[in-house]
């Protein structure tokens, strides 16, 4: 099927922007110029922050010092910290690891790591990372049943395309969105396995086939829904429909809800789901008032849908969601914090509702993070209680990794591994409270990989 | 934390730029080939889709400049740039959006309603389109890339790339009214 089948070629609309007036107009000798600056500046920041590493790595034998000294003083016993840390380490033994992952693209585009117990992780990869440079689609995938020490290529059916992350109900069952046949040209189906992995079998989303799942969530093995997009087979755009897509037969049948799909980020806890926030930020870039944040919720799995409400400050994009169970659900997002220096601005901040999705409240700001982590990537939360998460700085890259023992209320940094240089982390998940596995990405672009751990047992 | 998109302290200026001499002096020779070949096209394409293209691809050009050994071994280097480019148009659009997002919530006189399609040229439609949309129009319809290298571009499959651009026909049919007869 080629590009012209789908009737995307457009010639009119492609002639008709094609002739719009270029813009910016471009003076390559100044392009040059702020090219050279603005290298030197990168250059400079990177000396400083080796510099700043070297002063953290003195003042940590500093204390190491005051440690030792006090340590053979008697004194108070010390007050126990409010945050146990497990020291995170580099976990991979498999140098270099078999599969690359995407750079952060926000949560609605998941770097594909799934961990449904502490030691058994699936990851999808975006094939191997030789040198031509060019991204490839999702058509690997691994497993690790040793918290992330070593990986096997799973089986995949030939021919597949993964659509969205895996999501395993349990450590050996799992289900995803997938197309099958040629990349464009293929139909959509859910992928599914029952033995970690060894076996597949795959069900045509809907009965022409006309859908791709965009996303995925799962209550059970055989209870799943997410958004699809139509590639229709009419080629007819006029017949386009996003949607809400519903399945409680393991994917035989599919059911159209929540026409047209409001967009936003979903999840679920037994037959708790919830829908947060939606496309907010893009349309004030474009001119036009952002629509404003919303929540969804349901508690019959996503059969049917009600309204809920967010705090008035509420600035969603797209939110880092985690339903840990009962009622309870966290998000991270963005609050209006006020004027900063006399200029509006906006906190990371995390929201959490207690009653199935029905109320949202604030729940705590990141004020005592670094500046640089500014946008929150992913949130991973075992228990209401224990939370981690990852933010990420636009300007970095860097990613910090923090965690919160008491419902998100307040946070600390996690120490990442010595050694471990300026990194991405696009996701992290916690199976348990003492057990969460990170994919670090130490390229800016999308290779290597390295896997983090605090499981003490992996 | 605050976020957004206020100023850095960046350092001096004029001290940057003595500083930008020697950085010309040490530039490769095959990078200043590639800059000069591709940035002034690569700004203006992913410009149809955001007003900060021409930052976006200055950084992403200097990501490269600093990988240049390895990235220049690549087939197609500009593939690299593009992604990066599109990254950093998506996540900045983040942080914008929060500052656009909290500038509107401040402000207190009435706001005018959005203009009525019909007052609309196409620059300005296209503009009107959620971010992922409109890097898509830039790349395929404006800049002539092959589906595949749009997916590439963007990091996604060319299943969900050919999803986004029908949204974004269908936003621009919807936005215009009637269909378009250029």
């Amino acid at each position: 099927m080629t590009d012209t089948d789908l009737d995307l070629a457009d010639p009119d609309l492609r002639r008709s922007l094609q002739a719009l007036p270029a813009r910016p107009a471009i003076d390559l000798e100044d392009a040059w110029t702020e090219h050279q600056v603005r290298l030197v500046r990168r250059r400079r920041r990177q000396h400083v922050e080796q510099g700043a590493l070297m002063l953290a790595g003195i003042a940590a034998v500093a204390v190491a010092v005051v440690v030792v000294v006090t340590s053979i003083v008697p004194t108070a016993p010390p007050r126990p910290s409010a945050t146990p840390q497990t020291p995170w380490r580099t976990v991979s033994s498999t140098t270099p690891l078999p599969f690359t992952a995407p750079g952060i693209l926000g949560p609605g585009s998941s770097a594909g790591l799934t961990c449904p117990a502490a030691s058994v992780c699936y990851v999808e990869s975006l094939g191997p990372a030789v040198g031509g440079g060019t991204v490839t689609t999702r058509r690997s995938a691994y497993r690790s049943t040793d918290g992330g020490a070593s990986w096997e290529a799973l089986p995949l059916p030939p021919d597949v395309t993964l659509e969205s992350p895996f999501v395993c109900p349990t450590p050996t069952s799992c289900v995803a969105s997938a197309t099958v046949g040629p990349d464009p040209g293929g139909f959509a189906v859910l992928l599914a396995t029952t033995d970690r992995g060894d076996h597949w079998v795959t069900h045509r989303t809907l009965d022409n086939g006309a859908y791709v799942l965009l996303s995925l969530v799962c209550v059970s093995f055989s209870t799943c829904m997410g958004h699809a997009t139509a590639v229709t087979s009419s080629n007819n755009p006029e017949h386009l429909d996003v949607a809400l897509l519903r399945t409680v037969d393991g994917g035989n049948h599919w059911t159209v809800g929540l026409n047209p799909w409001p967009g936003g980020q979903m999840a679920c806890a037994g037959r708790n789901c919830v829908l947060l926030d939606g496309e907010t930020v893009s349309s004030h870039a474009a001119g036009v008032p952002p629509h404003p944040s919303f929540a969804l919720y349901s508690s019959d799995a996503g059969r049917s849908w009600s309204t809920g409400s967010v705090p008035a400050d509420w600035i969603g994009g797209s939110v880092p969601l985690s339903c840990p169970g009962g009622d309870h659900c966290l998000a991270l997002g963005f609050i209006m914090s006020g004027p900063f220096h006399g200029r509006p601005w906006s906190t990371s901040a995390l929201v959490a509702t207690t009653d199935g999705g029905r109320t949202w409240h604030q729940q705590s700001t990141f004020a005592g993070l670094p500046r640089y982590a500014t946008t929150p990537t992913s949130l991973s939360c075992p228990t209401p209680e224990d939370c981690w998460a990852t933010l990420f700085d636009d300007d970095g890259p860097h990613s910090v990794i923090d965690s919160s023992r008491d419902g998100g209320r307040s946070w600390n940094l996690v120490t990442l591994p010595a050694g471990t240089p300026p990194t991405m982390i696009p996701q992290l998940t916690c199976p348990t409270t003492e057990a969460c596995t990170a994919l670090a990405v130490l390229d800016d672009s999308r290779k290597p990989v390295e896997v983090l751990t605090n499981n003490p047992h992996p | 934390m605050p976020t957004g998109s206020a100023d850095c302290a960046e350092g001096d200026t004029s001290a940057d730029q003595g500083d930008a001499d020697l950085a010309a002096a040490d530039s490769p020779s095959d990078f200043v080939v590639f800059f000069r070949s591709n940035f002034a096209f690569l700004v203006r394409v992913l410009a149809v889709g955001s007003d900060h293209a021409e930052d976006a691809v200055q950084e992403a050009f200097v990501e490269a400049h600093l990988r240049w050994d390895r990235i220049s071994t690549y087939d197609d280097p500009l593939a690299w740039v593009r992604l990066v480019a599109v990254r950093r148009l998506q996540n900045g659009n983040r942080s914008r959006g929060r500052l656009g997002g909290a500038l509107f919530r401040l402000r207190s006189e009435p706001q005018s309603p959005p203009p009525a399609a019909s007052d609309l040229d196409l620059a300005q439609v296209v503009q009107r389109l959620p971010l992922r949309q409109r890097i898509a129009v830039a790349l395929f319809y404006y800049g002539d890339l092959p589906l595949k290298e749009v997916a590439d571009a963007m990091g996604v499959s060319v299943g969900a790339t050919k999803a986004t651009l029908y949204a974004a026909r269908s936003n621009l049919k919807s936005y215009l009214g009637a269909p378009r007869h250029d």
